[in-house]
């Protein structure tokens, strides 16, 4: 009896979760990073390192470029009445700025795509 | 039976169809993206002293730059922290998730930390509010996308 009520309810309350993980783009690689100096590389190097930028910038005669990488996790939970939808979304980003010359000056990097979590909507 | 008690039949089993189904339900949604700014590191900023440089190596790679009037340049660190609660009444046939939509969608929404630098690269004023706007007030132009 008991296995039956269980497995009812797992039957009544298994289709009403979603589990979502949804990716753009490729991941930067940061090993790559530490090949590129600023004062000696240029955008080729960094093109042929990363492959085409997410974004250009133009900044007046300077530009920069964004690599992207993003990673969202959405739960969902439905119980009768009750829904829940909580979206986690975080990225991999690097961004090179570039001189008039498209000499690479300055390289940013954030690695936080891994701290997407799956989650209830009123959890922190 | 009389019509009336029919007729309160019959919207009795609707509605209970509709909450059974969950074509009407409480949602309580929550969207986040990207974490927020450390404070303390924002802090550590001096305006006239804080360089380009500097301000990279301490809070990493920026959600947006632009250019500004006169050869400088804004970057800005943002994030989206959004809570809501309401009742929906939803036909679930289907929806389609397309996360890169929903990115840039999230990304109007940022709020954050927008750092001004000078055409020397030199730290020149540190504003916080919805990045848009900021965005949107430094420029020129209204067109800010």
């Amino acid at each position: 009896m008991k296995c039956r009520l269980l497995l009812a309810a797992c039957l009544l309350l298994a289709p009403a979760c979603l589990l979502d993980r949804s990716t753009t783009n490729g991941r930067p690689d940061e090993a790559a990073i530490a090949k590129l100096t600023p004062g000696a590389s240029t955008a080729s190097d960094v093109v042929a390192l990363f492959g085409a930028p997410s974004e250009v910038v133009q900044l007046g005669k300077r530009s920069a470029y964004r690599y992207e990488h993003t990673v969202a996790k959405r739960t969902g939970l439905w119980l009768i009445v009750l829904g829940s939808l909580n979206t986690d979304t975080h990225s991999d980003r690097v961004w090179m700025f570039f001189d008039e010359n498209s000499v690479l000056t300055h390289v940013a990097s954030s690695f936080e795509s891994e701290r997407s979590e799956f989650g209830l909507a009123w959890t922190d | 039976m009389d019509r009336l008690t029919a007729i309160s039949r019959a919207l009795a089993s609707t509605a209970l169809a509709l909450f059974a189904s969950s074509c009407v339900v409480l949602v309580f949604t929550r969207t986040r993206t990207n974490a927020p700014i450390d404070e303390a590191r924002v802090a550590e900023l001096a305006p006239g002293r804080t360089t380009f440089a500097d301000a990279l190596l301490r809070l990493g790679a920026p959600t947006d730059v632009w250019e500004l009037p006169g050869g400088a340049r804004a970057i800005a660190y943002g994030w989206l922290d959004q809570k809501g609660d309401n009742v929906n009444v939803q036909v679930p046939v289907s929806r389609n998730f397309t996360p890169n939509l929903e990115i840039e969608d999230a990304r109007k929404k940022f709020y954050g930390v927008v750092l001004f630098f000078d055409e020397s690269d030199v730290l020149v004023e540190v504003r916080r509010g919805f990045l848009r706007t900021l965005k949107r007030e430094s420029l020129p132009s209204a067109d800010d996308e």
